[in-house]
Parts: C-alpha cells; structure tokens; sequence
C-alpha cells in the first residue's frame, strides 16, 4: 500500500492562509469548518542580556495542518461506527458519509484537529487530500495554491528522501501516539517556543 | 457552558446514578445490616425500577448527541476497537438485564434464584459500564482525561448519585442501620473527592504545557463553576454528616433525616452537574491544535 503524505516547510510559510482558502474554496466548507488551518504559533519575553541590554527573545511562526493521514489514526480506531477508514491506494483516511452518525467522538480521538463537525449536514466531514484531483493527475488544492511553496505532498517515502524525516515542530502531539504521514521543515524560531511558552495566538480563529 | 455537551452530561451522568443505584440496592439486598428486620420491604421493588427508568432517561438523553439519531444503532459496528461501541453495547446490556429483573420482581417473583441472577449480572454490567465509560475518555489524547483520575471520578459519581438516592429512599421505610451505613459511605465518597482536587490540579499543572492549558481554563475560564462546584461539594458534606448527627438522637429519626438529605441530594446533584461541566470544558487536545 503506497501511503501519501503532506510536507510543511514552516520556515518558509508566511501565513497568509492561501491554503487555508484554497481548501475551503475547492470543498465548499461552511463558516466554521477548515480542513486546513494555519495555526499561529506566539511567545516571548523581553529579557534582559548578559551584557545588561535588553532584547526580546521571540518564537513566532506559523504551522499549517490539514487531516496528517496517519499510519495509525487515533480517529478510525475511535469510530464507533467504522466510518472512518483508512484507505487501500494511497493510505489516506476518508469517511464513509453514509456510515457518519455525527456522535464527534473522532473529534476528541484526533490531536491535530483534523475532524470537523458539520452542524448542516450532522456528520463529521475532513481533509479528504483532494483525492478527486490526485487521481486526474493534479495537486492538492492547498498544494497548488501555495504562493511561498512552503507546502508539497507525495509518498511519505519519496517526500522522507527529499526534505528529510522530521514530523514533529513544537507544539504537535509526539508523533509517536498516531505516526502522523507528514515531513516538516522546522521554522527555526522552532528551537526556543517551549522555553517562550509559545501557544496558539488565533484560536478563535482556527477552533471549531 | 457549551450546549453540545448537555446530552453527554445528562447521559454520563444519569447512567452512572442508575449503575451506583443497582449495584447498592444488589449490596442491599444481600447484607442483612441493610434490611428492615431481616426482610426486603415489598416497597423495595422501586429502587430497581427507578434505576432502570434512569438508565433509559440515560439513553435519552444520548441520542440527542447524535448528528444523525436514527442511525444510532451503527454505533455498535466497531466492537473490536472503539470504546464509545464498547460502552453503548454495555449499557444496552446493563438495561436488559436491570429491565429484567424488574419485570421479574412485578410478574414472575416466585422465580427467585434467576432473579438475582439476573440482578448480579445486571449489577456487575454496572461497574463494566461505569469502567467502559471512563475509557471512552481516557483512550484519547486529552491530558486532562488522566486515566485514574477519570475512572474515580465516574466511580464517585456512581456511589454518590446513585446512594444519595437509594438514602433518599430509606429514609422512608429503610433500616436505622442501613441509613446510618449508607450515611457513612457517602460521607467518605465525598471526602475523597474534596481531597481528590488539590492532587488533580496538582496533576495538570505539573503534567504538560497542554495540561496547563486545561489548568487554566479550569481555573481562569470556569473559574466561577469550579468554586460554585466545590462549594457543593462541602455543603453536600455537611448535610451527611448533619443526617449521621440526626441519626445518633433517637427521636422520630426518618422525620429527622429527610431534611438533611434531601439538603444534601440536591447538593450532590449541582455539584455532579457542575462537575460534569468542568469535565467536558477543559478538553484541550495534545499539543493544543
């Protein structure tokens, strides 16, 4: 089984939500629903120097994340009705509409946000990698939309070769609970968000 | 307070004081220190049907959940691996073996040995529900769902709803004795809650950076729910220990003890309530995302 995945480069993303467009463009989301979301990542101090001069010391950065396709996702093995699945050609996890009771447990099951709860319809609805697109040839709308090129998708194994195995930036969940299908280029303000106590600035703007 | 989490509160809640009423009832009927001269009062009878009738105000309540109620009976295709399948497969079991022996006790009495069996059955699906439920939660990558925490707070939900009313109950009819027992349990229950929340917070402060997140919406966002609760909680403390005082005179003694508590029930049930608000509202996912 071939497994797709998304590639970040979080030092290259300015965070102008293109993507984030983009995604709620092609998939014709409702307010409140984002598929992907850029998550706004803040801190700092203003600290006083060795030298007794002061500077501010900042870890701001933003991280853009749509459903990671996980090798093992928390949400299909949540589903107590087996909508969720993960799919045999490329390993994305989609939902089976008809099979959706809307109960939002996968909601709470997923450490990335990645389900989203359709108030009109009442079933959960996500990223589905724009799996219309990839099977006539062409890119995921965020993929395609993206004016930095910060971001990119492929096999997981291909997009590992190219830019690297990171698939953790400060302040994901440790990979280790879903084996998240993605590749990250970390922001290098990265490095010093925890000691900044860096958090999610927008929430408002990206919580459902 | 988020109004999509009414139903789960009304359902964890209603479904946990009808698996505590049924298993203290089962304790009740076979210890002798809880019977009314050594025999079961036929008014008993009321005590497992009011802990079937709120398990099905349980189940009620849980369909309003739902985005797609009329399709609730797929929530049980995932057996396998799903804890939410797991536990609505219990409760359904716990109802029909409740629903039972209910039927049992009004229609067909004289069948005394497959009665208890199926009240034993039913009592022990109670605690299997009560553990499948606190599952549901703590499977996930939430901090704030630490797993013993979790499990002891439903269990303490169980034994403190469900015994405040099976008290209310005896203070009609019951035994001096049992009244006095039950009065005792409750009274522990509610101080190992008391005492269970600095060492919670405790928990959540020093756990994780999402933990803290929960900390801080506990205490700064809920912070007027989280201080009305533990008042609850206290009064509800008072209130039992007034009813043990009440019960130690020997005058008129279930006219003495109804006041308390019925005081107290109503405490315990807003301090549950508020508890169970808190519960669903500090839900940050790992990592905050």
């Amino acid at each position: 089984m071939a497994q797709f995945g998304f590639f970040i480069d979080t030092s290259a993303c300015s965070g102008c939500k293109t993507c984030q467009v983009a995604c709620k463009d092609k998939n014709n989301l409702e307010p409140g629903i984002l598929w992907r979301r850029v998550y706004e990542i803040s801190g700092g101090n203003w600290e006083k120097g060795s030298n007794g001069g002061w500077k501010a010391s900042l870890s701001t950065y933003n991280l853009s994340v749509a459903c990671n396709h996980c090798e093992e996702p928390g949400c299909v093995e949540a589903c107590p009705t087996k909508a969720l699945y993960k799919e045999e050609k490329r390993g994305l996890v989609l939902i089976d509409e008809d099979k959706c009771i809307g109960c939002r447990y996968c909601e709470w099951a997923c450490p990335y946000g990645a389900l989203q709860f359709d108030r009109d319809r009442g079933i959960m609805s996500k990223c589905d990698f724009c799996v219309d697109y990839l099977d006539v040839g062409s890119s995921p709308s965020c993929v395609a939309s993206c004016p930095m090129r910060a971001l990119d998708f492929g096999e997981i194994s291909e997009l590992t070769l190219k830019y690297g195995n990171m698939k953790h930036i400060y302040p994901m969940a440790d990979p280790e609970i879903t084996k998240p299908c993605l590749v990250i280029k970390p922001h290098p303000e990265a490095e010093t968000a925890r000691s900044n106590n860096a958090r999610v600035a927008n929430k408002e703007e990206v919580k459902q | 307070m988020i109004v999509k989490d009414i139903p789960l509160i009304g359902f964890t809640l209603l479904s946990q004081m009808s698996a505590g009423l049924l298993v203290l009832y089962n304790i009740m009927v076979f210890l002798p220190t809880f019977r009314n001269k050594g025999r079961m009062p036929a008014w008993f009878k009321t005590i497992p049907l009011t802990a079937f009738i709120l398990g099905i105000s349980a189940m009620i309540f849980s369909i309003f959940h739902l985005g797609h109620p009329l399709k609730a009976a797929q929530s049980l295709n995932n057996l396998s691996s799903s804890w939410l399948s797991r536990e609505i497969l219990f409760m359904l079991l716990f109802l029909f073996f409740n629903g039972s022996y209910v039927f049992m006790i009004f229609r067909m009495s004289e069948w005394k040995r497959l009665m208890l069996v199926f009240l034993n059955l039913g009592s022990l699906l109670g605690i299997v529900l009560v553990y499948s439920m606190s599952r549901v939660y703590t499977d996930l990558p939430v901090p704030a769902w630490q797993p013993i925490f979790t499990f002891l707070n439903f269990s303490a939900s169980a034994i403190a709803t469900g015994g405040i009313v099976l008290l209310l109950f005896l203070t009609q009819k019951g035994s001096l004795s049992a009244q006095r027992s039950l009065s005792w349990i409750l009274a522990i229950i509610f101080l190992l809650e008391i005492a269970a929340i600095p060492v919670f917070l405790s928990y959540l402060d020093q756990n994780s950076l999402t933990s803290q997140q929960s900390l801080k919406i506990l205490l700064d966002d809920y912070g007027i729910i989280f201080y009305i609760r533990l008042a609850f909680q206290v009064l509800s403390l008072v209130f039992i220990f007034t009813a043990i005082l009440n019960l130690k005179s020997n005058i008129d003694e279930n006219k003495k003890l109804l006041w308390p508590v019925i005081m107290a029930s109503a405490c315990i049930f807003l301090s549950e309530i508020s508890g169970r608000i808190l519960f669903y509202a500090v839900v940050v996912p790992l990592g905050g995302l």
